[in-house]
C-alpha cells in the first residue's frame, strides 16, 4: 500500500526534485550500444531521468508483495502480465516474470528470459550451484542465464515501474528484494516507408517512422562515422517520451549543442506526442509566422543538416525529426538539390524563392492595381479586367477574401475529409473556385486565376511550414493593401523584413547569409554551385571544422 | 502581463488605427467605377467655350467574358462638356456620366485647328499640374473639329484612340513622314530657346461620311479613313500654320529623328520618279556659322540606302552607275530638306533646332538675338546642304529588268 501512496504523491510533485538511480532506465538508453549483448554494462550507462519520482521505495523480499504492489502501482491493469515460473537455476525458489503487454516482444521475452530460466539446470548446472548468497545467484542468472541485450538489476519499486513502463521483462525472485529487468522492447511499429510530405524525384526514397530506435537507426546507416553523436533524455512527465539530440561531433558548434541541450533540459511537460510539443519549446520565437526549427521526415536530409554543422532531434513517436538552427533560405532548400544536376536545382531554387514572395503578394498585388493603380496595367489589359469587373457585387477586396477564404476552406476539407469522400472534394472545388463562380457573377475571372496561382505558388516551397507564414501574411497584405495600395504593401513588407532581420534561431540570425552577409556562402543559398565547388560548410558549422573537401574540380572536365 | 506592456500595446494598435482615416481609401476606386478615356479632343465653340470631347472606351464591348468580342456594340462612346476652362470643361462630365472619368489610360489628345490657333498654353498646364494626366499623351491637330476624329472607326480596331498611337509609331519606324509628339516633348520645345514646336496633323480623308458605326465594318472598305498629313507648327502656345508631309520629313531629316523611309528619285534629273529606295541610318551634322550680318546653316547629311525598285539602264557591277544613283538621291533628300526649311522659315517657327545649334555654338552672340531668332533672324537664315547618301545594298539583281530584257534580245 504504500508504494500506491507513493504513487499518488509523486505524481503532484514537481520533476525538479533529485533524481534519484533508477537502473532499470537505462534499459533503453543503452541499446544503441548493445550490440555486444554484454550484461555487463549495466551500470555503466547513464540512465535518462525520468523526472516525474522523488521517492524511492525499497522492494520487499516477498516476492508476492512485490507483485502486489506493483499490481496496484498500475490499478490491476489488464495489459500487466505475470507468469510465475520456477528455474533449476534457483531450485524451490518461485520467479515471476513481469511484463507490459503490446510494449514487449512476448517472442523475445519467452525465447531470452522463460526458456534459459527453465533449461538453466541443465545448461549450466556447475555455475549456479553451490551455497553462494541469493543476490550472487541472481546476478549469475542475470549474466550469464538471462541472453536479452540488456540486464539491469532493480532495487526499488519506482525503479519496477519504470523498468515495466519502458519495455523491459522484469524478473521477481522470492526472497530477493532485487529484481531483474531485462530488456524486451518491442511491440507493432510501422515499416519504413517512402516520404509522404516531402517527395523528391531523385533521392533516397525512405522516411523516418514513429519510432526512434529505426529512425535513428536510419541516420547512422547514412553517416557511418563515431563523430555522429547520440544524446537521449526523457521528456514528459506522464508519456515519457524519449527525446534525442544528434549532432556531428567537431562538425557543430559547440555553442549551439550546449544551447539546444540547454532548452531540452527545460522542458518539462506533461506529454510528448510529437516532434511539434518539442519544437514550440526549443524555438527562439513563439510569435512569428516563421519557424525557426525545421522539420523533416527524410534521413537523408537530416543527416545533410547534421554534416552541415545542424543538430537534429529524433522524439520516439513522430516521424518527423527536428533540424536546427535554421535561416530563411534553408526552408527553400530541397534535398533534390543536391542530387540533380547544379544548373537545373539553381532554377528550381529560384523559382521556389519566387513563387513564395507569389504566393505572398499576388492577391495584394492584384487589389493594389486594380483599385488604386490602374495607369501599371496595360491599356489592353485593364479594359480586359475591367469589362470582367462589370456586374461583379463586391470590391475588389471583399472579392479577393471570399476567393481566398473558400480555398482555404477548401484545403482544409481536403486534409481533414475520409479518403473515401476525397473525389468529392475536388469536383465541388472545381466548382467553387472556378468559372461556376465567374459564370454567377459573383467573382471575375481574373480573381479566380489570382486565386488559383497564388494557392499552387504556395506549395512550391518545399517545407511547408514556410508557406504557412506566406499564408498568413497573405491575409495582412491583402487588407493593407485594400487600404493603401502600394504604400500599404511596401508598408507591410518593412514590417516583415524588420520582424526577420530581428529573428535569431539558435543563435544564428535568420536572414543569415544575406544579412549579415557571409562571403561564399552565397554558392548554396539563392543558386546551387557545382558540388565540388563546396568546398566548406556552412558558417554555423564550427569553426575550424568547415572544410568538407579538398576543393577543386575534378580533374577530367575541362571547360 | 504588466500594466505598462498592455498600455504600450494599445497606444501601438491606437497608433495603427489613427492609420484608417489617414489611408488613402478615398483614392480607392474599383475597376467597375472608371470611365476610361482613350482619346480626347480639344476644341474652340463658336463663342470661344472650350469644347473638350471624350472617347469612352466600353470594356464589356471590347472584350467579352466568353472569349468572343461583340460586334455589334459600339467599343467606344464619344461625348462633348463645354466650359470656360479646360479642366472647368471636364468636371462638366459628371452631369453627364455615371462614372468618373479615368485619364489615366488616355494616349491621344486631338487638338481641333481653331482651338490650336486660339493657345494650348491652358491644355498644357492642365497636363504639367495634374497628377492624374500623362504628359506622354500624344498630340494631333486636325484641320476643323477635333470630335469627328474621336468618333472615326478604324477598321480592324476596336478602340481607335489607341490605334492612332500605333499608326503614328509605325509612320516613325517605317514612314519616316511624321514622328511622335508628346505633351511632355512639346513643352519641352516650347518652354525651351527656341519657343517652337510641331505637332502631326490628323485628318479624314475619304469620299463619304465619317465612319461612326460598327454597321460600317460589314462592308469590304470603309467610306473614310484616319490619315496622318501635313505638320501643325506652334509658336508659343498656339499654330501658326502648317506644312505639308514632304517637308515634314525634309525637317525631321534634318533633326536626325528619322529610322527609315523610303523614297523616290529619277533616273536622270528632272525625269519621272520611277525608281525607289529605302534611307536607314541618316545623321546630319548642323554647323551655323555667321555669314555676315546673318546666319549660314551648314548641315552635313550622311545616310545609307537600300535600293527597292530600279528600273533605268547601266548594270550595277559598274561603280559609276552606283554612284549616279547615290547621286540622285542625294539630290531628293537634299530637296526635301530645303522645302522643309523653307517652309519652316517662311512660318518664322524654327522647329528644325537650328537656334538651337546656335545657342551651342556661341552662347554669348545667342544672348543678344535669342529674342529675335525666329521673327527675324531664322527665317532670313541661308542654308548649305551637302547630303551623301551611300548605296549599301543593291539587292539581289544588278541590272534592271529593262536593261536584263534588252540585253537578251542582243544575244539573240
Amino acid at each position: 500500500m504504500s508504494g500506491a501512496q507513493n504513487g499518488n504523491g509523486s505524481a503532484e510533485n514537481s520533476a525538479s526534485g533529485s533524481q534519484s538511480h533508477r537502473g532499470a532506465s537505462g534499459g533503453k538508453d543503452g541499446k544503441g550500444r548493445a550490440g555486444s549483448g554484454n550484461g555487463g554494462n549495466g551500470g555503466a550507462a547513464k540512465p535518462p531521468p525520468l523526472g516525474r519520482r522523488k521517492t524511492a521505495t525499497a522492494l520487499s523480499p516477498s516476492l508476492a508483495a512485490n507483485a502486489h504492489a506493483i499490481r496496484m502501482q498500475f490499478h490491476h491493469s489488464g495489459d500487466l502480465r505475470l507468469r510465475l515460473l520456477s528455474s533449476g537455476a534457483l531450485p524451490g525458489i518461485q520467479l515471476a516474470a513481469l511484463y507490459l503487454q503490446g510494449i514487449v516482444d512476448e517472442e523475445a521475452i519467452r525465447k531470452n528470459v522463460l526458456e534459459p530460466l527453465q533449461a538453466a539446470e541443465a545448461a549450466a548446472p556447475g555455475s549456479l550451484k553451490g551455497k553462494g548468497r541469493l543476490k550472487d545467484r541472481i546476478e549469475q542468472l542475470r549474466l550469464n542465464v538471462i541472453s536479452t541485450g540488456l540486464t539491469e538489476p532493480v532495487r526499488t519499486l519506482e525503479g519496477a515501474l519504470d523498468a515495466l513502463l519502458l519495455g523491459c521483462c522484469l524478473l521477481l525472485v522470492e526472497g530477493s528484494d532485487e529484481a531483474v529487468a531485462a530488456e524486451a522492447a518491442g511491440g507493432e511499429t510501422r515499416q519504413v516507408g517512402e516520404p509522404t510530405a516531402q517527395t523528391v524525384i531523385r533521392g533516397p526514397q525512405h522516411a523516418f517512422t514513429e519510432s526512434a530506435r529505426t529512425n535513428i537507426g536510419l541516420i547512422r546507416r547514412i553517416i557511418r562515422s563515431e563523430r555522429l553523436t547520440v544524446e537521449s533524455r526523457r521528456i514528459g512527465r506522464e508519456t515519457c517520451t524519449e527525446v534525442s539530440l544528434l549532432y556531428m561531433n567537431g562538425i557543430v558548434d559547440a555553442e549551439i549543442v550546449k544551447e539546444a541541450r540547454r532548452r531540452l533540459d527545460d522542458i518539462d511537460i506533461d506529454s510528448v506526442l510529437d516532434s511539434g510539443y518539442i519544437e514550440e519549446f526549443i524555438q527562439d520565437s513563439s510569435f512569428t509566422p516563421f519557424p525557426t526549427v525545421l522539420n523533416t521526415e527524410r534521413p537523408d536530409q537530416a543527416a545533410a543538416g547534421l554534416l552541415e554543422g545542424h543538430f537534429a532531434v529524433v522524439v520516439d513517436g513522430s516521424p518527423y525529426v527536428l533540424l536546427g538552427p535554421v535561416t530563411f533560405f534553408r526552408f527553400f532548400q530541397s534535398p533534390e538539390d543536391h542530387y540533380q544536376r547544379f544548373d537545373i536545382a539553381s532554377f528550381l531554387r529560384l523559382i521556389r524563392i519566387a513563387a513564395f514572395f507569389i504566393s505572398m503578394h499576388l492577391p495584394a498585388l492584384y487589389i493594389a492595381i486594380t483599385t488604386f493603380h490602374q495607369e501599371m496595367l496595360p491599356s489592353n489589359l485593364l479594359i480586359g479586367l475591367s469589362a470582367q469587373r462589370e456586374g461583379v457585387p463586391f470590391p475588389a477586396l471583399v472579392e479577393a477574401f471570399l476567393m481566398e477564404l473558400t480555398f482555404e476552406v477548401l484545403r482544409e476539407a481536403g486534409v481533414r475529409m475520409p479518403r473515401a469522400i476525397g473525389p468529392a472534394i475536388s469536383i465541388v472545388g472545381a466548382l467553387v473556385l472556378g468559372t461556376a463562380a465567374v459564370q454567377a457573377g459573383l467573382v471575375s475571372a481574373a480573381m479566380v486565376i489570382i486565386v488559383a496561382f497564388t494557392a499552387i505558388s504556395n506549395f512550391v516551397v518545399p517545407q511547408i511550414n514556410i508557406a504557412i507564414a506566406a499564408r498568413l501574411i497573405r491575409f495582412l497584405l491583402m487588407v493593407s493593401a485594400g487600404i493603401l495600395g502600394f504604400v500599404g504593401i511596401i508598408s507591410v513588407d518593412l514590417f516583415v523584413i524588420i520582424h526577420l532581420a530581428g529573428l535569431y534561431s539558435f543563435g544564428v540570425p535568420y536572414l543569415k547569409p544575406v544579412a549579415p552577409y557571409v562571403k561564399g556562402e552565397w554558392k548554396d543559398t539563392f543558386v546551387r554551385a557545382p558540388r565540388w565547388s563546396l568546398v566548406r560548410r556552412p558558417v554555423i558549422a564550427q569553426k575550424g571544422g568547415r572544410r568538407r573537401q579538398p576543393g577543386g574540380k575534378p580533374k577530367r572536365q575541362n571547360s | 502581463m504588466s500594466r505598462g506592456i498592455i498600455r504600450r500595446w494599445a497606444l501601438l494598435l491606437a497608433a495603427a488605427l489613427l492609420f484608417l482615416p489617414l489611408a488613402g481609401c478615398w483614392d480607392r476606386k474599383e475597376l467597375n467605377e472608371l470611365g476610361i478615356i482613350a482619346a480626347t479632343g480639344i476644341d474652340v465653340t463658336e463663342e470661344g467655350k472650350w469644347k473638350i470631347s471624350y472617347q469612352l472606351v466600353i470594356p464589356s464591348a471590347i472584350s467579352s467574358q466568353n472569349g468572343f468580342t461583340s460586334t455589334t456594340e459600339s467599343p467606344v462612346n464619344v461625348f462633348s462638356t463645354e466650359g470656360e476652362s479646360v479642366r472647368g470643361a471636364v468636371s462638366r462630365a459628371t452631369q453627364e456620366m455615371s462614372r468618373s472619368l479615368y485619364f489615366g489610360h488616355n494616349q491621344v489628345v486631338v487638338i481641333g485647328e481653331r482651338a490650336a490657333r486660339k493657345g494650348i498654353g491652358g491644355l498644357l498646364d492642365v497636363y504639367l499640374r495634374n497628377g492624374n494626366s500623362r504628359e506622354t499623351v500624344m498630340v494631333f491637330v486636325t484641320e476643323g473639329e477635333a470630335r469627328p476624329i474621336l468618333e472615326q472607326l478604324l477598321p480592324m480596331e476596336r478602340i481607335s484612340g489607341n490605334a492612332l498611337t500605333r499608326l503614328i509609331a509605325l509612320e516613325k519606324e517605317s514612314g519616316g513622314n511624321f514622328r511622335p509628339q508628346t505633351v511632355y516633348s512639346m513643352l519641352l520645345q516650347l518652354l525651351g530657346p527656341l519657343h517652337a514646336s510641331a505637332a502631326p496633323g490628323i485628318a479624314i480623308n475619304g469620299s463619304g461620311e465619317g465612319v461612326r458605326s460598327v454597321d460600317a465594318n460589314k462592308s469590304t472598305s470603309t467610306p473614310s479613313k484616319v490619315r496622318l498629313q501635313k505638320l501643325a507648327l506652334f509658336r508659343d502656345d498656339h499654330m501658326i500654320g502648317w506644312i505639308r508631309t514632304h517637308e515634314s520629313r525634309g525637317l525631321l531629316w534634318l533633326r536626325s529623328e528619322v529610322s527609315g523611309t523610303t523614297i523616290s528619285f529619277p533616273c536622270r534629273e528632272g525625269g519621272p520618279k520611277v525608281n525607289s529606295a529605302r534611307i536607314t541610318g541618316l545623321k546630319t551634322k548642323m554647323k551655323p556659322a555667321r555669314s555676315g550680318d546673318g546666319w549660314l546653316l551648314q548641315a552635313d547629311v550622311e545616310a545609307d540606302a537600300t535600293l527597292f525598285e530600279y528600273t533605268c539602264g547601266g548594270n550595277l557591277h559598274d561603280p559609276a552607275a552606283v554612284a549616279g544613283i547615290e547621286r540622285m538621291l542625294g539630290q531628293q533628300v537634299r530637296s526635301d530638306i530645303e522645302d522643309g526649311l523653307q517652309a519652316s522659315q517662311r512660318l518664322k517657327a524654327d522647329v528644325a533646332g537650328i537656334g538651337e545649334a546656335v545657342r551651342r555654338k556661341y552662347p554669348h552672340t545667342w544672348k543678344g538675338i535669342a529674342a529675335e531668332w525666329n521673327s527675324r533672324f531664322y527665317p532670313e537664315m541661308k542654308a548649305e546642304i551637302g547630303v551623301h547618301v551611300g548605296l549599301i545594298k543593291t539587292g539581289r539583281s544588278n541590272r534592271s529588268y529593262e536593261q536584263a530584257s534588252e540585253d537578251s534580245r542582243e544575244r539573240k
